[in-house]
């Protein structure tokens, strides 16, 4: 069985996703040493991927803020409505649908090979600042069904899960009327909610077990924080303070994989 | 030295830090002891590996165990199952027995934080 790494890089102008792919790919490689296919809108992708997918121009209006820190935000377009097409576009039996902003320290993501269940995902996550919380990744709103993460995600091409894919295309295609019907607080389609809902859908609209989670939460850091250094597999961040406003704190990990969300002090480490 | 790490190392108090990484230190040791055998996924405890060294002691090659997320795993070499729970546990236990130490000898956040 073929397995591989797959990922969507499509650039809004201003965040440059594709270099992210790349240094993604580098560290799959390095770590894993799976294959890596990007799935893209840009032309020039020379070197790393052993496969690339063109797409078409994302239609995507999603318009969002992007932080590079608690002070400083952007308003750009983002450009995430791909994501659905994994399963379509992945070449590989197995594979691993990660986002570019996930930066690999370990051999973790080999492991869901070994095991019996096609689709897993994360259902929890380590905040690398541990006052915030992040009530908002654990159910869609207050009284909401409980929330998954699309940032790595393992499925295998099965029939079930062409079902699941297949439906995460309607839900995005009729994103006003599952945004209202989940009483999601903004209008903006998110794959993480997308995933959730459809998650639901096929627990029989309850919650159940369609969907096998990773047996240890995805780590990750916000916006609001700032990669400081990159040094092979130690990861150096400076994370939100609680007290003060645009005050940090240093924190540091080794060989763990982390979903980095500043996107622009990820690309100032990035050295591909 | 970075500004924004300069103002960062001077604000943070040495507890936060310490905290901080008590806690990363303590989740790492989690994602450690994580082993997928025969198509299952085991978390190890002293728990798991007294009861598969138990069923080793009866003479039983072949076991099947309960995974984490409930389902029957078929362990069809067991003695080489048990020798690596206990392999993969202790390599876990000592990594963090190794972190932890050299936290609280270190007395500075620039220390703990080797930037």
């Amino acid at each position: 069985m073929s397995k591989g790494i797959i990922c969507f890089a499509v650039n809004n102008g201003s965040v440059d996703y594709l270099k992210q792919a790349r240094f993604l790919a580098k560290r799959a490689k390095e770590y894993l040493g799976l294959p890596v296919t990007v799935i893209t809108n840009e032309t020039d992708y020379s070197g790393i991927f052993d496969n690339v997918i063109d797409i078409t121009e994302s239609k995507s209006n999603n318009i969002r803020r992007y932080y590079n820190g608690s002070e400083e935000y952007e308003v750009l377009n983002f450009q995430n409505d791909s994501r659905p097409l994994a399963y379509d576009l992945s070449p590989y039996d197995e594979t691993i649908l990660v986002d570019t902003d996930y930066i690999i320290c370990s051999d973790k993501l080999l492991m869901p090979f070994e095991q019996q269940h096609d689709f897993m995902l994360h259902d929890k996550s380590i905040d690398l600042a541990p006052w915030r919380g992040s009530q908002e990744f654990w159910h869609l709103n207050d009284a909401g069904i409980k929330f998954y993460w699309a940032t790595c995600v393992f499925f295998r091409k099965t029939e079930e899960n062409k079902i699941f894919f297949d439906l995460l295309k309607h839900i995005q295609e009729n994103w006003n009327y599952y945004n209202l019907l989940y009483e999601i607080s903004h209008p903006m389609y998110r794959n993480d909610y997308a995933f959730s809902i459809a998650i639901h859908i096929l627990n029989g609209f309850q919650e159940g077990e369609w969907a096998k989670v990773f047996p240890r939460p995805i780590y990750h850091s916000l916006d609001k924080d700032f990669l400081y250094k990159i040094d092979n597999s130690t990861l150096t961040l400076l994370t939100q303070k609680h007290t003060e406003y645009d005050t940090y704190t240093v924190t540091q990990i080794h060989d763990t994989d982390v979903h980095v969300m500043n996107k622009y002090s990820l690309e100032e480490h990035i050295d591909v | 030295m970075d500004e924004r790490l300069k103002k960062a190392l001077e604000i943070s108090n040495l507890s936060t830090v310490i905290n901080d990484k008590k806690r990363l230190l303590k989740e790492q040791f989690f994602d450690k002891v994580i082993v997928y055998k025969h198509g299952g996924i085991f978390t190890i405890t002293p728990e798991l590996i007294n009861f598969a060294q138990n069923l080793l002691d009866r003479d039983l090659d072949t076991a099947v165990l309960i995974d984490d997320n409930e389902l029957p795993i078929n362990v069809t070499d067991l003695d080489e199952f048990v020798s690596d729970l206990y392999d993969t546990y202790f390599s876990a236990t000592n990594k963090y027995f190794q972190d932890y130490q050299e936290l609280i000898k270190n007395r500075s956040a620039e220390k703990i934080i080797n930037v």
